[in-house]
């Protein structure tokens, strides 16, 4: 007795202790990874905005899909929404739709991926819904849209298998094809839809869900012009426009020039606004023909571009009657006519120093002082392109006030590039972006100053692409003109140019004796140390098919010594082959003197 | 036997008890210093003013003045190592969990400033030594500091919590709620204008202290700020006229070495305030600015824009001020690592530029005339260049001149955390009678794809602000969140 007495002592007291001891600070361990719930669970806990999604998901039976783990965003209308959306459609509840049409319904509002609006473009969303079309996004207001139409009334709440953005209309796919929505607005783009049907492509535009197509025309990019437009230019029918540009008289003939002009207006791909601004350019249904896009402060210009040194103004996109959305693409309309031109093959002079990405990009250093054209693990300037610009040894933009005498550069300036075959510190390869050149075949003549350790450099042009082309010569850019087994008195006579052309080099910084359009003299001697520095070598032939800017790329190979900042590249001349003259016009360190042959 | 377990049970018991909760037997509080330890004398007194400046040069101070003052304008980049927090803020794309608008180091500046407030009198209480003046200079100081800190806050947030009283230990922390910007300005106005009185022309002897530390120019000169942002434009003029009147201040010739003295070496004659690194520690811009992981770099528009190169004439010419770039890097605070160049706060450049600003709004060609020479003073000091040098604008071209002070102060500021500030002060002017310059602002910077959204966010002026951070929220259940980021 007294034995269990002593035990009910010890335990009343070990549970005082353990009392005690626990008393102070309570932990509450969790029991589970998360206490987010899924999306469907968000739903459930939010009856009064969401029961009739609810509804529709279970009566779809999609209600397990988005409650399990995985990556969705769900487009989620309020019970507003979708009473309004019911309402409209001459429904009472959401019982009188088919399930089928339901569950089209969920999937357009629905995408497998995590969307929050951070990852919003003025444009389509990356990833298309699980109906298989794009939602479009947008600001109004200072609120997100979707589609135009719904306004995201709560963003971005996170669940744990994905992202709720909250809108108060629901998303409806669009109805009509490009062809149908041309058609509904008749009244503003009569002459455009007539050269639609009578060229042919009215039928490839029209589409109906369930549609057979190919995959690149599943979705297809037109850009119209409005008949107001067109009655500005003095075209007031379809037959004007036919009249002014059907060649054939045969519109369905795809070597007619009207057939030319619409295919010229389409592409494929949906390219909302955003997409043609930052692409550069967009390939359309004519074949090799592309149309050339800039965004200029908040304007997307169609063809706009300096040829031949003259400006020519490009076709705005007028916004408020673009980025309208069909069941198969997008339509927008261009402010001005655009069209293929018909340019005549030129000789393009390339200043590697002055493409105007790199002009703006050296700000008051262009033509004034030197400047680190690596910068920050990136080029300065988008025309020219590393390799890899996080390597160590940097390249830059190089200007002499005061013209050297034995290695001047045109124009004044040059790039000075590090580059190397062998060396995990240099540029294996660089890239630059040429100026427009008009379809045809090129002459490319790589025009470098001689230094010490430069690099053997081979040319490509716009490498990675199918239509990739390999340049069969190399520039040795240690070797000058005087290392071609010339004489130096060969050098000085009077045949050295051809003696050079026929071994694929030539001058291209003026002589001494020759004289500038302006009256300026050059600034080389024929031969001797002064005289051989500067060297075009023939890169091979190019044939360029679409009237563009191009990519040259020049990639140093073989075991030449190389080292950094010793490849020293001034110019790149791209002269038509049927041109005799492949010599002239040459240039000197004096900013902007061009020299015709004497 | 019993005994013996009993006795051992509750010897465990007690030592368990004191050790697990250690606050049985401590009275003192453990969150803080008790205020009758440390409020006794001046020297605390003291020691507290160093405190406070030693929260202002610690670094994340800085870095808040910096980011808020230019992530959101067009004179920085970002480059590939800055944050994604930092890369959402210039598209626009601010989130209420972008850390860009966490205010802690601020408030933890406002509270260092309230505590000396609230207890500088008890030292003085009991310190016979500590006398008027120096007790109003101590005060004065805080306050200028507090009204700057918060001048900072109402311009990045616009309506922002306004606690005057110092927490010293957990149980001060209340919800206070916030407070609309027209009352917090009309607070620090009220706060500098007790200041300017209490704080003397010299606080020290040595150029370091006295620009180092606020004396009564920099209480004029943050007033004459505070009255141009509240477009009280007498007000900024008298208030700017009483640093100005100074000779001590004036302008250093490009070509006697301004770059150098000013901000390499500091504390010099232009300088009113600074915050000093070379008498204490080094700063964040050399992570900042210059490191190889450095967050900013120049923008495109600081060469093509900013600094527009003369092109007919003397191309070869420079503005001495864009020596301040080189290679895209910033190097306005030197290349050097570890860092101690100064911050600039306020420099005499500044209230010329504050001044002529004001005097343009108050109309008038004479007002204009005085202005446009104002701005011309400097420009010839720093040899700007002529392709920056608008033509034809006389004194009654308010339009003009006010184009060109924004320009001018572009040049003369660059980089010093002020250039968001500066477009969005010229904006909101007149009820945003200018939001174009925010417009073209945000079509400049932020990237193509979200150009359209961005330019459409920045129509609605609560944009303009930073939102209050999710985690202030829900610490302060008072708080409000500004409505442009509730949806």
């Amino acid at each position: 007795m007294k034995r269990n007495f002593m035990t009910a002592k010890g335990v009343l007291l070990m549970t005082v202790m353990l009392l005690v001891m626990y008393s102070c600070k309570k932990e509450i361990f969790k029991l589970s990874t998360t206490s987010d719930v899924n999306i469907t669970g968000y739903l459930e806990e939010n009856p009064e905005q969401y029961s009739m999604l609810l509804q529709i998901l279970e009566k779809s039976k999609t209600q397990g899909y988005l409650g399990a783990y995985g990556t969705y965003t769900l487009f989620a209308p309020t019970n507003a929404a979708i009473q309004t959306w019911l309402t409209e459609n001459g429904k009472n509840s959401v019982a009188d739709i088919a399930d089928e049409d339901l569950l089209n319904f969920v999937k357009y509002h629905v995408i497998k991926d995590t969307v929050s609006t951070v990852r919003f473009a003025d444009g389509k969303i990356r990833t298309p819904t699980l109906f298989g079309e794009y939602l479009y996004t947008d600001v109004s207001n200072g609120l997100y849209r979707v589609n135009k139409s719904a306004t995201i009334s709560k963003s971005n709440i996170v669940c744990g298998n994905g992202i709720i953005q909250s809108i108060d209309r629901v998303l409806v796919p669009p109805t009509k094809s490009l062809a149908q929505l041309i058609e509904s607005k008749a009244d503003r783009y009569s002459i455009f839809l007539e050269a639609l049907k009578t060229t042919g492509f009215y039928d490839t535009l029209s589409y109906q869900r369930g549609d057979n197509v190919t995959p690149q025309k599943r979705f297809q990019t037109v850009i119209v012009q409005s008949d107001s437009l067109y009655a500005t230019m003095g075209i007031n029918s379809y037959q004007d426009l036919a009249d002014k540009y059907s060649t054939k008289n045969d519109p369905q003939n795809h070597a007619d020039s009207l057939w030319l002009y619409i295919a010229y207006h389409i592409s494929n791909g949906a390219n909302f606004v955003q997409d043609i601004g930052s692409a550069q350019s967009i390939y359309t249904l004519a074949p090799g023909e592309i149309v050339s896009t800039k965004l200029v402060n908040t304007q997307v210009l169609l063809n706009e571009a300096e040829f031949n040194g003259v400006l020519e103004p490009g076709a705005p996109l007028i916004r408020s009657y673009s980025d309208m959305q069909a069941s198969n693409g997008v339509l927008h309309e261009a402010r001005d006519n655009f069209y293929i031109k018909v340019r005549k093959q030129v000789p393009v002079y390339f200043d590697l120093a002055d493409s105007p990405e790199m002009i703006a990009a050296l700000g008051s250093a262009y033509h004034n002082a030197g400047l680190e054209i690596m910068t920050n693990g990136a080029s300065i300037a988008s025309s020219v392109i590393f390799e890899d610009p996080t390597k160590s040894q940097g390249s830059s933009y190089d200007y002499a006030p005061t013209p050297d005498a034995r290695r001047p550069r045109a124009n004044g300036d040059m790039l000075n590039l590090s580059f190397c075959n062998s060396s995990a510190a240099r540029q294996k390869y660089v890239e630059f972006k040429t100026p427009y050149l008009v379809k045809g075949r090129y002459k490319v003549w790589l025009c470098y100053i001689q230094f010490n350790y430069g690099a053997h450099l081979q040319a490509s042009y716009d490498p990675g692409t199918d239509h990739e082309q390999i340049l069969p010569n190399i520039a040795y850019t240690t070797t000058d003109l005087g290392g071609l087994g010339i004489s130096s008195t060969d050098l000085a006579g009077p045949n050295s140019d051809n003696l050079l052309l026929a071994q694929g080099y030539k001058r291209y910084m003026a002589l001494k004796s020759e004289t500038s359009r302006n009256g300026a003299s050059g600034n080389k001697d024929a031969n001797g140390n002064n005289g051989v520095s500067n060297v075009g070598r023939l890169m091979g032939v190019i044939n360029v098919e679409t009237t563009d800017r191009h990519i040259i790329r020049l990639t140093a190979i073989g075991e030449g010594r190389c080292a950094t900042k010793n490849t020293w590249l001034d110019m790149l001349h791209f002269i038509p082959v049927d041109d005799n003259e492949q010599n002239y016009p040459r240039f000197s360190a004096k900013p902007g003197e061009i020299f015709d042959r004497p | 036997m019993i005994r013996k377990i009993f006795n051992t049970t509750l010897a465990l018991v007690v030592l368990l008890s004191a050790s697990s909760c250690n606050k049985w037997l401590d009275l003192q509080p453990q969150d803080g210093i008790t205020k009758q330890e440390f409020w006794k004398t001046k020297e605390d007194v003291k020691a507290a003013l160093t405190g406070i400046y030693s929260s202002l040069v610690g670094g994340s101070v800085e870095e808040r003045i910096f980011t808020w003052g230019e992530l959101r304008g067009d004179m920085v980049t970002l480059t590939l190592s800055a944050s994604e927090d930092y890369k959402q803020v210039r598209n626009s794309n601010i989130l209420s969990t972008n850390s860009v608008s966490d205010w802690g180091s601020v408030y933890t500046v406002i509270n260092n400033c309230n505590l000396l407030i609230d207890f500088a009198g008890e030292a003085k209480a009991l310190d016979p030594t500590f006398t008027d003046a120096l007790y109003n200079d101590y005060v004065g100081e805080a306050l200028t500091i507090r009204s700057w800190m918060y001048f900072y806050l109402v311009r990045a947030f616009r309506d922002v919590p306004l606690k005057l009283k110092g927490s010293y230990k957990d149980g001060d922390i209340v919800e206070i709620g916030k407070t609309p910007a027209a009352d917090v300005i009309k607070q620090i106005l009220a706060d500098l204008n007790k200041a300017k009185t209490m704080v003397p022309h010299q606080v020290g002897s040595g150029a370091q202290v006295n620009k180092g530390r606020i004396t009564r120019y920099a209480v004029f000169s943050l007033l004459a700020d505070v009255y141009l942002w509240n477009e009280q434009y007498q007000e900024a003029v008298t208030a700017a006229d009483s640093v100005l009147v100074n000779p001590d201040f004036k302008l250093i010739n490009n070509s006697g070495g301004w770059f150098n003295t000013v901000f390499a070496t500091g504390s010099s004659a232009e300088t009113i305030f600074e915050l000093n690194h070379q008498a204490s520690v080094s700063n964040i811009f050399y992570e900042m600015l210059v490191a190889s992981k450095k967050p900013y770099t120049t923008s495109e528009f600081v060469a093509t824009e900013i600094f527009e190169p003369n092109t007919q004439v003397g191309a070869e010419l420079v503005d001495g001020r864009s020596a301040f770039y080189s290679s895209s890097d910033i190097v306005k605070y030197t290349r050097d690592n570890p860092n101690f160049t100064n911050f600039q706060v306020y420099r005499v450049s500044d209230l010329m530029l504050i001044k002529a600003e004001a005097l343009n709004h108050l109309g008038g060609t004479a007002n204009g005339d005085e202005a446009l020479n104002l701005v011309k003073k400097i420009r010839t000091a720093r040899e700007a260049l002529a392709a920056t040098e608008p033509d034809n604008i006389d004194g009654d071209d308010i339009e003009g001149i006010d184009q060109f002070i924004l320009a001018e102060r572009a040049r003369e500021f660059a980089f010093e955390g002020k250039r968001w500030f500066d477009l969005l002060r010229f904006a909101k002017r007149d009820n945003y009678a200018n939001l174009s310059i925010l417009t073209d602002l945000v079509s400049k910077i932020s990237d193509t794809k979200v150009q359209q959204s961005a330019i459409n966010k920045i129509k609605d002026s609560n944009s303009h602000y930073f939102p209050i951070l999710e985690t202030e929220l829900f610490a302060d259940q008072k708080l409000v969140q500004n409505p442009f980021y509730l949806n």
